[in-house]
């Protein structure tokens, strides 16, 4: 066995344990694929696995974990877990600490002292597309091939076990399809592989065993894991308003002068009270078209009109009145250090009674008010967003990848949630990638592709989203 | 322009040893007007949130002054009594911003990442953790400005101004920065750890000077002379 664990219980902090009885034993070259809801303990269990949690983190493990021949909880054998292990964290702004490509991936092995480590690292960049790109700057790197780099620096040093905790998180159709593929090969070349998804489908293939985290624990075996299979969360496509709530007349954009056009003469319009789903591939522009609709940034040429007005002429507080942005990282979005300050904030703008505010809040908002906003999970912070969304009481909505990093249950009750500002007759528009927004909530989808925008049937969307990654993992 | 990291490193040091130790006005406006104008025409378009940061601290550190400071009324205008120790501490403390973000815009213009490792660790011996923090402080600045952009345009979003004026909206400007910036910090390390870091094996080498190199520590030097030289002449400079 490559992979032996018998753990009583692990945790961040003595007595209060995130996982309990997990038992594993994993053979070389088998592919273990885990699911499980938010929050549940599944990155955990990388970092228990490799050492970290109690190595790098002060966490508290009872029990044993073999990993090939080594003893990861061992300080002294910890620090050989780099020669065995690759590990790909699931925010690439996580984990590149280089500021190029080439650098990234030399840095590794300089660590592991390779011989000839300049050839190497050009090959491996070959080998995920990047030898173009060896001497750019990060920043100026797509998502997916990020998360490229990030498998490049991982596996430069031939590892045996390769861990991917949510490899497809925001990611777009093809670059799921990359990731699919590459996994493919590394299990073609023997590698053990244990991957953690949101998404599990899309390793369903590969997977020799599935497992899933819930209850604390790691539950193996094919009864636990179909409900975090995807399934049909249908909502119903209601009929819309036919007022406008946005319109684009020939509208251009580009950054600055230098900078190349995102938007060139292109024209669309929203109803109010409908669910507009927008796609297009990393880079595209998606999120830029979501903030000159909020109203964040101003149109080069053309027009852009939110309810007949032009959202970045408006004062702050009149535009919040319009339209809201929670951005796809939901730290960006919160402006006090406490829930009850943030909370307070909306209600006083929204001329509600904080009170009442709280009296409607989730329970486990109100138990937490006095927390700061950053110490929630993700999946909090997400759900704490939404919440300040709903006070705002804003008549368009833009969400930027809302479904990233939530489990299956959180997506149905985020579709609800929006099903339910629907309802209020509220815009709710969507950057997404996500094929289930398309699928199950929205009434109309727009794709940002060659500097336009331009409208999707829903079933073309589907299509267009599913064929890359249905082409590999079939 | 290359110049070898090690050389910066001593030279971004020295400037800010030299922005706290210093107290004389006229010293740290030579050496700020000098490294400023260096630092913006080096660094000014690759950061400018940060300038536009400074720009905004400014405001803060004059109402500071204003509030805080004693001395003579230089001039009174309504309620407000502007006093000799305000424009002073002003000054003082607006200068040494200005050296301190000097050092950083042409330290993290001038190298990257590795090379600086690579040059700390082998060239100057110092520890591995220590250069690898160094260095990646020039990662995180990057990602540093894209964060603040970022945040500056939610601010709007939530309906603030997105430049804060009070002490309160400073607060809720930084407090999502730290917040990402630790989260980030944490993780690159244990990132760093599973690639390996620990095992890392450092080869000292000698330092190669070339002529940048060389420029840049006669530069050091000349600073470093005439502050001391003014320190020991000092200027009469006084807001009587």
């Amino acid at each position: 066995m490559s992979i032996v664990v018998n753990v009583e219980e692990a945790g961040y902090i003595k007595g209060r344990p995130v996982l309990r009885d997990i038992n594993l034993e994993l053979g070389e070259g088998e592919v273990l694929l885990i699911a499980g809801p938010t929050g549940s303990g599944k990155s955990t269990f990388l970092l228990l696995l490799t050492g970290v949690l109690t190595n790098l983190l002060y966490g508290y493990v009872k029990g044993t974990v073999k990993l090939f021949d080594i003893n990861p909880l061992d300080p002294l054998e910890f620090s050989l877990v780099p020669k065995y292990v690759g590990i790909v964290l699931q925010s690439h702004e996580l984990q590149i600490a280089m500021q190029t490509p080439i650098d990234e991936v030399l840095f590794v092995l300089e660590n592991l002292k390779y011989p000839k480590p300049m050839e190497r690292a050009r090959l491996y960049l070959l080998r995920y597309g990047l030898l173009s790109k060896a001497g750019e700057d990060v920043e100026n790197l797509s998502g997916g091939e990020k998360k490229r780099l990030c498998l490049a620096s991982s596996t430069v040093h031939e590892p045996k076990l390769l861990i991917l905790d949510e490899p497809t998180a925001n990611l777009d159709p093809w670059g799921v399809a990359e990731v699919v593929k590459y996994v493919r090969e590394m299990k073609e070349e023997g590698k053990t592989i244990i991957i953690t998804e949101h998404k599990p489908d899309y390793f369903l293939n590969l997977a020799d065993r599935v497992a899933v985290i819930e209850d604390k624990t790691l539950k193996t075996g094919k009864e636990y894991f179909e409900k975090y299979l995807s399934r049909e969360l249908r909502f119903l496509h209601t009929s819309t308003s036919e007022k406008t709530s946005v319109e684009a007349e020939s509208m251009s954009f580009k950054y600055c002068k230098e900078c190349p056009l995102i938007f060139k003469k292109t024209s669309f319009s929203l109803k109010r009270g409908e669910v507009v789903a927008i796609v297009g591939p990393n880079g595209s522009g998606k999120t830029t078209l979501g903030k000159i609709i909020s109203g964040l940034l101003k149109p080069l040429e053309g027009r852009l009109l939110l309810m007949g007005r032009e959202p970045y002429r408006l004062k702050s507080r009149e535009l919040l009145r319009k339209v809201i942005y929670v951005p796809q990282e939901p730290a960006y979005f919160f402006v006090k250090t406490s829930i009850e300050g943030e909370v307070k904030l909306a209600s006083q703008v929204s001329g509600l009674e904080y009170s009442k505010v709280v009296e409607k809040l989730d329970p486990w908002i109100r138990a937490r008010l006095r927390d700061s906003p950053y110490t929630l999970s993700y999946g909090q912070k997400k759900w704490l967003s939404q919440t300040l969304v709903s006070i705002y009481g804003s008549r368009v909505v833009v969400l930027d990848e809302p479904t990233a990093g939530l489990d299956i249950n959180l997506v149905y009750r985020l579709f609800k949630w929006m099903l339910e500002l629907k309802k209020e007759g509220r815009t709710v528009i969507v950057l997404t990638h996500d094929v289930r927004v398309v699928k199950d909530i929205a009434d109309r989808v727009l794709v940002v592709c060659g500097k336009q925008v331009s409208e999707l049937s829903i079933s073309d969307a589907v299509e267009y989203l599913e064929a890359p990654v249905l082409e590999v993992i079939k | 322009m290359r110049v070898n990291p090690s050389v910066l490193f001593i030279y971004g040091l020295s400037l800010t040893i030299m922005a706290f130790a210093l107290r004389e006005l006229s010293a740290l406006a030579v050496l700020a007007l000098i490294n400023l104008t260096m630092g913006v025409l080096l660094g000014g378009r690759k950061y400018r949130s940060l300038l536009l940061a400074f720009a905004v601290s400014l405001i803060g550190v004059w109402v500071n002054a204003l509030v805080f400071a004693g001395g003579e009324p230089l001039l009174t205008v309504g309620p407000l009594v502007v006093r000799s120790g305000a424009v002073k501490g002003f000054l003082e403390v607006s200068l040494k911003l200005s050296l301190l973000l000097s050092a950083t815009l042409i330290f993290s213009s001038l190298t990257s990442p590795r090379d600086l490792l690579k040059s700390l660790e082998s060239e100057l011996g110092l520890p591995k953790q220590l250069s690898f923090m160094v260095s990646l402080s020039l990662r995180l600045l990057r990602i540093f400005e894209k964060d603040l952009a970022e945040i500056q345009l939610i601010r709007r979003s939530r309906g603030l101004r997105p430049i804060p004026l009070t002490p309160g909206e400073w607060a809720s400007l930084i407090s999502p920065l730290l917040s990402i910036g630790l989260e980030r910090g944490k993780w690159v390390g244990v990132a760093a750890e599973l690639r390996g870091f620990s095992l890392r094996k450092i080869e000292r080498t000698r330092i190669n000077l070339h002529s940048a190199d060389v420029a840049l520590l006669a530069l050091l030097v000349a600073e470093i002379v005439l502050a001391l030289y003014i320190h020991l002449n000092p200027l009469d400079v006084s807001f009587k």
